[in-house]
């Protein structure tokens, strides 16, 4: 089995970074929220990240990396609606609260969504000059 | 060609991702980042946008947390509750509540009576109660987040 290469490596680490941040963010604050659904939602996030790395580090079809892509973008909107007062599941946030990790998460989801993107116009520029006529 | 091959160092991707799908990938990455950004920022510090007391809080229902040596009472805000749930004081003595979680936390009655602003991890707020009954007040960030005060002679 050939090895992944070194962006999808980091894609990941940051949709692992990104599912640990939001079990931390379980565990510290949100499972005492009395919102149905809302600590589910967590650990949902923190499933599907991780299963996202799997995906990415072991599926080589360019959609694999649709998949930690997809997370991450959900992520940040959900992130964004948590913070306008239609709320996610109900439930909504002020600011960069609860801090640091609120801006944390932002942070480490935008930067694997980003490498995603990286990743997408590499692999295609690649794919692109592999097959070009000589 | 030579006949060699070149090692397998970084496994290539199978297919092409397509132009439209880089781009449709670039642009919701994007608005996405921005959205959470500009929301998160547009929130920080706003004031509640629903059951917003419409009259000015009483000027004399604000208070230090120590007065006169009233009895003072304090509530703690913690795991998304008050802490005591229920509080009963005599008329003219305070309470304070201080934040101990570390998400934003408020203190609001629907009828305006008092209306703290948005407290951080550790700030307090404080006020005294003259009016005998019964006040019913909450947290306007997380509404399910309830407490009573009633207020005796």
């Amino acid at each position: 089995m050939n090895r992944p290469t070194l962006l999808r490596v980091l894609i990941a680490f940051g949709s692992i970074l990104v599912g640990l941040v939001h079990l931390r963010l379980y565990v510290s604050t949100y499972r005492d929220v009395p919102v149905e659904h809302l600590g589910r939602a967590f650990v949902l996030n923190a499933v599907a990240a991780g299963v996202a790395a799997v995906i990415v580090l072991t599926v080589a079809q360019w959609w694999a990396v649709l998949v930690p892509l997809a997370v991450a973008n959900l992520t940040l909107i959900a992130f964004g609606l948590s913070r306008t007062r239609f709320g996610v599941l109900g439930f909504d946030e002020r600011g960069w609260t609860p801090s640091p990790d609120a801006a944390a998460a932002l942070a480490v989801e935008f930067a694997t969504a980003s490498l995603c993107v990286v990743a997408l116009v590499v692999e295609r520029h690649v794919s692109l000059r592999r097959w070009a006529p000589s | 060609m030579d006949g060699r091959t070149p090692p397998p160092a970084a496994r290539p991707s199978i297919g092409t991702p397509g132009r439209v799908v880089t781009s449709a990938a670039a642009m919701i990455t994007l608005a996405a980042g921005a959205f959470a950004v500009g929301a998160a920022i547009g929130s920080d510090g706003a004031r509640p946008s629903i059951g917003q007391p419409a009259a000015p809080e009483p000027a004399d229902a604000e208070a230090g947390a120590a007065q006169g040596g009233s009895p003072v009472t304090e509530v703690a805000i913690a795991g998304f509750e008050f802490a005591p749930l229920d509080v009963t004081l005599e008329a003219g003595a305070s309470i304070t509540w201080t934040n101990d979680d570390d998400v934003v936390h408020n203190v609001f009655t629907a009828d305006g009576r008092f209306a703290s602003d948005d407290l951080r991890f550790g700030d307090s707020y404080s006020v005294t109660v003259d009016e005998v009954g019964t006040i019913d007040y909450y947290c306007d960030i997380h509404q399910f987040m309830r407490g009573t005060i009633t207020v005796v002679p």
